[in-house]
């Protein structure tokens, strides 16, 4: 039996429709005063010999010069070559996407622009770039009805020269995309925004949007809460299983409701029902000790209370968290937990702050947070703790 | 030593012999004199007209017995105003006459002219009315004097329509009973002025003939008949070397009953230079404090030529014959005085330093002018600012970005042709693009430095003048890259340009016009690693001025 939300009472639907732009619009990398989804476009901004805002992940990307000695752009040495930009936005920003770049491409290589939406590693978009000398290309891509988040890639092979300089994607209005190449519909992945696209309840959950065919309330704290998901309850998963939370997925995706193993996720770790936490208690969407929203209190006087990470992460409800009374052999979450001052016996919990789904390094975490340096958005992962620990 | 000099001064004084008394002025005789610079329609403004009217109504005055109140010069008249002269003249001839005192008329133009008319300015007086007019002056002596001018070429040329000529046909629309017509040409003949005598040809040697110079008779006066031989011998040789070509003085002469007329009286001057019997040579008489030459003349051995000047300081030069170098000296003539000079034995010697070569070819020291306009440029847009917008740069907006600023210099050959050397901007670049570090600005600037010819048609007598040109030469590009870390990388580039113009000029003073013109430029100077060249050129229109800074030495 699938549960369906109710329709949201406090807005109008004008005013919902907006403020979920809103709140798309100050997650993702999007510049509204330009359009423009990339940054560093003119390839103007390099860490030592490094671009900074281009992610290398194979080969060898180098400075090179293009029209003037000092105007630089990217060449991509050798004969297997991948750089990646995320992009942040999603179909209710960009309908239509204009991406164009100034390219110098020799006859012995091979250029490909790629776009993954989603993120989920599937080439959604491939388009090989002709051969030119430096002439202005431009692709004008009639996006899905729903994504969330584009992985642009530029893949080279061959051994011959490519250069690249000026790559902008812009998003477009629909009634600019006229002619555009278009993207077929595609399915929601797991984490997926499932939200109805009727405007006379946008908020509604829509089953059929997912390629799962579930879509679920994943995050109950949430303004949008509902994920293209597993399973909707425990009805829907295996024996000793029940229907959690899937907290490790892509960036531009969302946690979304999975069968989990029972009593099988750790201290600090996302939750969605007391069942699939070692600790029995799931609050507020975070796996804890106690619970002082519902009232599960701390045996002996202690204090149930959740500490705030220095990075801004929230920790878990925990029983005199932090104050250094934890017992030998009792669960803990860091060092000061424990009367010894020595939490250990698992790996450490490794968190994105923004909503606190597991990861393994920033990028695998939705920007919340600007790069000083470079001033532009990016996502953090931080150590919260160890996971499944215990005081020695 | 100074009160000695000022004796022995004073001793020279008195041992140089005395001019004779002042003539007297003859209360009968009465000069008109006219100058007009204004040329009519298809007439260039003469330079010499009025300033040779002046001279003569000076030599009129000084040596002729004119009395300064009988002598009016009219300078630039009008129609009106020289019909009101003229009416002054016969009014004061008939009252002279009347009074039984026959009267002595000179009328002297100098001026243009066409074949029927004496143009002033844009008006023509007829020379059928002028005739009727200086004949009704009936019962006394009138010689009239033209130097008479039509269009202004090369060499300010006067009468330039030979078919038409004016002397020919004034002489035959003038001479009369009691009249004696002089004429700075013959039939088919042009007058000419000259840039290093300031003066026409004609009037400088009339005058000089005229200060005693042409006294061959040695009586102390100088005739009619012995002021037309000299002027026309010596306008002649002056005018026989030069582009236009010689030039014949005519003289006309309807004086029945009437024995010698003489026209001054260079004896009775109050200040007078004598050039001794043995001083041979070409002699150019110059007055030290006006820079001018007062005479020049061609002096033969074996009699003495005394020429009447105001008292003053002059600078005599004398090449003697086929010497290569020039004797001058500085003579001070004092009032009441003959100043001798017998030899040029003690002068100083001056090399003549190819002077000779170049004294009577004016064209190869051409009038110069400057020239300076301002305007706009509409730049070309081409593959060099396209790659620009398609990496990503905007045209920026920079303060007269398209101003245009032309500073020329240029050698007139004549009304038609010049050569012009002209440095200018050319066209201006700002592009921009924003990036997450800072702003990158890419900027050019270009320059055009050329030689070019111009052609010119001057109309309405020079006051409009349309001219096209066409010009080429060197064009340097300067641009400047700043890029990412705020470093800027300058690019100096070196190419050509050419050009070609058409405007229009007006005259607005003598020696000033404005005028508006429009330019195509090509200049492919600056370029780029990819392999666009741009180009700096384009379309330029400009208002400006242009003023004369050397007059040259044009005949």
């Amino acid at each position: 039996m699938k549960k369906k939300a109710t329709r949201s009472k406090g807005a109008g639907r004008f005013g919902a429709l907006l403020f979920l732009a809103v709140v798309y619009l100050t997650q993702s990398g999007y510049d509204s005063c330009t359009g423009d989804l990339l940054h560093d476009s003119g390839f103007d901004m390099w860490c030592g010999d490094q671009l900074c805002s281009w992610k290398v992940e194979r080969g060898e990307a180098n400075q090179a010069p293009t029209w003037h000695e000092s105007d630089l752009g990217v060449a991509l040495v050798g004969d297997d070559v991948l750089i990646s930009q995320r992009t942040d936005i999603d179909d209710g920003i960009a309908p239509c996407v204009r991406f164009e770049l100034v390219a110098d491409i020799a006859e012995d290589a091979s250029v490909t622009l790629q776009m993954d939406l989603f993120g989920d590693g599937e080439i959604d978009y491939e388009r090989q770039l002709p051969t030119s000398s430096w002439a202005p290309l431009v692709y004008v891509v009639h996006m899905p009805l729903r994504y969330q988040g584009i992985l642009f890639r530029l893949v080279k092979t061959g051994g011959g020269r490519a250069v690249l300089a000026q790559i902008r994607a812009r998003t477009l209005s629909l009634d600019e995309c006229g002619g555009a190449t278009a993207i077929d519909d595609l399915p929601v992945p797991l984490g997926g925004s499932c939200y109805s696209r009727d405007q006379d309840d946008p908020f509604a959950p829509d089953d059929a949007a997912c390629e799962s065919g579930e879509c679920a309330i994943a995050r109950p704290a949430a303004f949008l809460p509902y994920s293209c998901s597993e399973c909707q309850d425990d009805a829907g998963c295996g024996e000793g299983e029940v229907c959690g939370l899937a907290a490790r997925v892509p960036p531009f995706l969302d946690p979304y409701r999975a069968c989990v193993a029972a009593a099988s996720r750790s201290m600090g770790e996302l939750c969605m029902a007391d069942g699939e936490c070692a600790t029995g208690i799931c609050c507020q969407g975070w796996c804890a000790s106690c619970c002082a929203d519902d009232g599960r209190e701390c045996a002996g006087g202690a204090t149930c209370s959740a500490l705030i990470d220095e990075s801004g992460a929230r920790a878990p409800d925990q029983c005199d968290a932090g104050q250094g009374h934890g017992q030998s052999g009792e669960a803990c979450l860091r060092d000061d937990d424990c009367a010894s001052g020595a939490c250990a016996g698992g790996e450490p919990l490794r968190v994105c702050p923004v909503d606190g789904r597991l990861c393994d390094d920033d990028p695998d975490c939705p920007p919340d947070a600007v790069d000083e340096g470079e001033g532009r958005e990016i996502g953090r992962c931080v150590v919260l703790g160890t996971s499944g620990g215990s005081c020695q | 030593m100074a009160a000695g000099v000022a004796v022995l001064a004073a001793l020279a004084a008195l041992a140089a012999p005395a001019a004779a008394a002042p003539r007297e002025a003859d209360p009968a005789a009465f000069a008109l004199v006219v100058g007009s610079n204004a040329g009519g329609e298809g007439q260039t403004e003469l330079r010499f007209a009025e300033s040779d009217a002046r001279r003569m109504a000076d030599v009129l005055r000084d040596l002729g017995g004119y009395g300064r109140e009988h002598v009016q010069l009219v300078l630039h008249p009008t129609r009106a105003a020289l019909f009101a002269a003229l009416d002054l003249l016969t009014a004061r001839a008939v009252s002279e006459a009347g009074a039984g005192r026959p009267p002595r008329i000179f009328f002297y133009y100098s001026g243009h002219a066409r074949s029927s008319a004496l143009n002033l300015g844009r008006e023509e007086l007829p020379l059928a009315e002028l005739r009727q007019r200086l004949v009704g002056i009936s019962g006394g002596l009138t010689v009239v004097v033209l130097d008479a001018c039509q269009s202004g070429a090369f060499s300010r040329v006067k009468g330039a329509e030979p078919t038409a000529d004016f002397s020919y046909n004034s002489l035959a629309r003038l001479s009369a009973t009691g009249v004696a017509v002089m004429a700075s040409s013959s039939a088919s003949e042009l007058s000419q002025e000259s840039d290093r005598l300031g003066a026409s040809y004609f009037t400088h040697h009339l005058l000089v003939g005229l200060r005693g110079a042409g006294d061959s008779s040695g009586d102390g006066e100088v005739s009619l008949d012995e002021a037309y031989r000299y002027a026309y011998h010596r306008t002649l040789v002056a005018t026989s070397a030069t582009a236009v070509g010689a030039q014949h003085v005519s003289l006309e002469v309807d004086l029945k009953g009437r024995g010698e007329v003489a026209i001054t009286y260079p004896a009775a001057a109050d200040a007078q230079l004598e050039l001794g019997a043995r001083l041979e040579g070409e002699v150019l008489v110059e007055r030290i404090s006006a820079r001018a030459v007062v005479a020049e003349l061609h002096k033969v051995r074996g009699a003495p030529v005394r020429l009447a000047l105001p008292a003053g300081g002059y600078r005599v030069m004398v090449r003697p014959w086929r010497a290569d170098h020039l004797r001058q000296c500085d003579v001070e003539i004092g009032r009441g005085r003959v100043e001798p000079l017998a030899s040029v034995d003690r002068c100083d010697e001056v090399a003549l330093v190819d002077e000779a070569a170049k004294g009577d070819r004016p064209w190869y020291r051409p009038r110069l002018a400057a020239e300076l306009a301002v305007g706009g440029i509409r730049p070309i847009e081409d593959d060099f600012n396209r790659t620009l917008e398609g990496f990503g740069y905007r045209e920026g907006l920079q303060p007269f970005e398209d101003a245009h600023v032309s500073m020329s210099a240029l050698a007139i050959y004549g009304p038609h042709l010049s050569l012009v050397g002209s440095f200018s901007t050319l066209g201006r670049g700002d592009y921009r693009r924003e990036s997450e570090v800072r702003e990158l600005t890419y900027t050019w600037q270009t320059w055009a430095l050329g030689l070019g010819a111009r052609g010119s048609l001057p109309l309405a007598g020079g006051a409009v003048t349309p001219f096209v040109e066409v010009r080429g030469g060197l064009a340097l590009g300067k641009a400047a890259f700043t890029g990412p870390t705020g470093a800027e990388d300058g690019d100096v580039y070196w190419g050509w340009h050419l050009g070609a113009s058409g405007g229009l000029a007006v005259r607005v003073a003598r020696h000033v016009s404005l005028f508006a013109e429009a330019t195509w430029v090509t200049a492919p100077v600056i370029d780029n690693l990819i392999g666009d060249t741009h180009d700096s050129g384009g379309a330029i229109f400009a208002l400006g001025g242009r003023a004369d800074i050397y007059t040259g030495n044009g005949p």
